[in-house]
């Protein structure tokens, strides 16, 4: 899904040494989902070197402000990027000291302009983030993309969660799900990425945001079942075709 | 009467309301008034004052703020018969609204960068600009003009009427580049009389809001619907409403406030 490839010799020379062309150190998907209270959002702590599970103690999930959640994949040194941007966006908001603060729709919609003009100049930032928050009892959970593509849902997936863990949300997630019922959801979606990803890790982290402010959990590990046949004894009649 | 440098300054005319600021008339304050950047012995910016004589000179506009509601009100004058009426009331944002007194073009000018202010938040954040911020950027922008010598004063007194997250707010800008808040307001020639009424009846006016425009005393109808922010033309007897009161503005901005 590389939407910058041959790129060398369409723009100015000069410009390439600080154009990202590819990424290095990646995160995989981030689920989001609506529940009674809020946002909950999910992801696993891996950073990939290539084909490499190089780095397991990645947050890729943190709060924003007073009333969001930002959850990235993608570029992680570009993630670190967009949070000095959010943080500066966020010091000069509470510099007005005068009640009003930023929401999720507003950062949501400021990252979406960063992105977009990111793309527009074809350096763009390598990730694809997950905006959850709730403000004056209004929850918003919402996605950007590296092209700026961008819009809002009940249930957002990104990465390999676009076409794995998708068809579940939208098959089991209801309105106003209690926070057991959206954690146990959000880890049926989790235990496929892991069976299915191979850039996910067995270690992640549940970030919750409410009324009362961001949650950020300690990481988990999911109990998975390796005793089937295909495993134990792959070469005779267990390893068969695919999937 | 010409200067110890041989220039021939125009005299001033006290304004209408016979205010008490007195030009000097001697060589030295005579330099001191034509510079904005330039202190008079006194400690005095006499640019800035003068700007302030100019809101005075202009027709009166008059605002009042209530808990959910803000009304403008104002007197248009015509140049002539067969001129139109002077628009003095501006939308600036969905909910935000400005009236002015004074110099018109200034006005004109400042609602342009307010809307333009307003547009630009929007479109970043999809949300209503909250306006206590666009007031101290617009009293800013006045202040720079009080400080560089190739400029003067905005002429031209603002009462910006918004709402934002902790409800109606209504905010005087003066061409000193001060701002204060408001909880009823009049600006231009006149006023005087409208601030006295102001004082004695906010209290009760509190709960009415279509009663506000009343106080613009010379030939403006009110309609009687609470509900609705009501920014009236006078003399040309023209009505023109922008819906600002709270459910309105949730429906318009989407509901995330």
């Amino acid at each position: 899904m590389n939407y910058f490839e041959g790129l060398e010799g369409t723009v100015s020379s000069e410009s390439d040494s600080q154009r990202t062309l590819t990424p290095y150190v990646t995160g995989t998907s981030v689920i989001g989902i609506k529940y009674k209270d809020g946002i909950l959002m999910t992801a696993d702590m891996g950073g990939s070197y290539g084909s490499t599970l190089r780095y397991k103690g990645v947050e890729r999930m943190k709060p924003v402000g007073k009333h969001s959640i930002i959850g990235a994949s993608g570029e992680i040194s570009d993630f670190q990027e967009i949070m000095r941007y959010l943080d500066e966006l966020i010091i000069h908001d509470n510099m007005w000291d005068d009640g009003n603060s930023l929401g999720p729709k507003e950062i949501h919609n400021y990252l979406t302009r960063v992105m977009y003009n990111r793309r527009n100049k074809f350096d763009p930032l390598w990730n694809t983030l997950v905006l959850g928050g709730i403000k004056n009892g209004q929850k918003y959970l919402g996605m950007v993309s590296s092209i700026g593509v961008h819009f809002e849902d009940d249930h957002i997936a990104t990465g390999f969660g676009n076409h794995l863990a998708r068809p579940i949300l939208r098959d089991e997630w209801k309105e106003d799900m209690s926070f057991e019922d959206a954690v146990k959801l959000l880890e049926k979606c989790m235990l496929v990425l892991l069976y299915r990803d191979r850039s996910a890790i067995n270690k992640l982290q549940i970030t919750k945001i409410t009324e009362e402010g961001a949650t950020v959990y300690q990481p988990y590990a999911l109990k998975t079942h390796w005793g089937f046949t295909a495993f134990k004894n792959p070469a005779n009649g267990g390893a068969e075709g695919s999937w | 009467m010409p200067d110890n440098l041989g220039r021939k300054l125009p005299t001033l005319k006290p304004s209408a309301e016979g205010s008490s600021l007195k030009p000097p008339i001697n060589a030295v304050s005579l330099i001191t008034n034509s510079d904005v950047t330039t202190w008079s012995p006194a400690g005095r910016l006499f640019q800035i004052e003068y700007a302030i004589e100019a809101v005075k000179q202009g027709s009166v506009a008059i605002s009042l703020q209530l808990k959910t509601h803000v009304v403008l009100a104002s007197i248009n004058k015509a140049n002539s018969k067969l001129s139109s009426h002077q628009k003095k009331i501006f939308k600036a944002d969905d909910h935000i609204g400005i009236a002015i007194a004074g110099l018109t073009a200034d006005g004109g000018f400042l609602s342009k960068y307010l809307r333009s202010d307003c547009i630009n938040y929007t479109f970043t954040y999809e949300s209503p600009l909250p306006f206590g911020r666009l007031v101290v950027q617009l009293a800013d922008n006045a202040q720079v003009c009080t400080q560089r010598s190739w400029k003067r004063p905005y002429g031209v007194g603002l009462l910006v009427a918004g709402l934002d997250e902790s409800g109606a707010h209504l905010y005087c800008n003066c061409p000193s580049g001060n701002y204060f808040e408001y909880q009823a307001f009049t600006i231009g020639s006149r006023s005087q009389a409208a601030k006295i009424y102001l004082e004695r009846k906010y209290e009760t006016l509190m709960g009415r809001a279509y009663q506000a425009c009343t106080l613009c005393n010379q030939g403006n109808t009110t309609r009687r619907k609470a509900h609705k922010l009501y920014l009236h033309r006078g003399c040309g007897c023209n009505r023109w409403t922008f819906p600002c009161n709270r459910s309105e503005y949730h429906n318009k901005i989407g509901g995330v406030v």
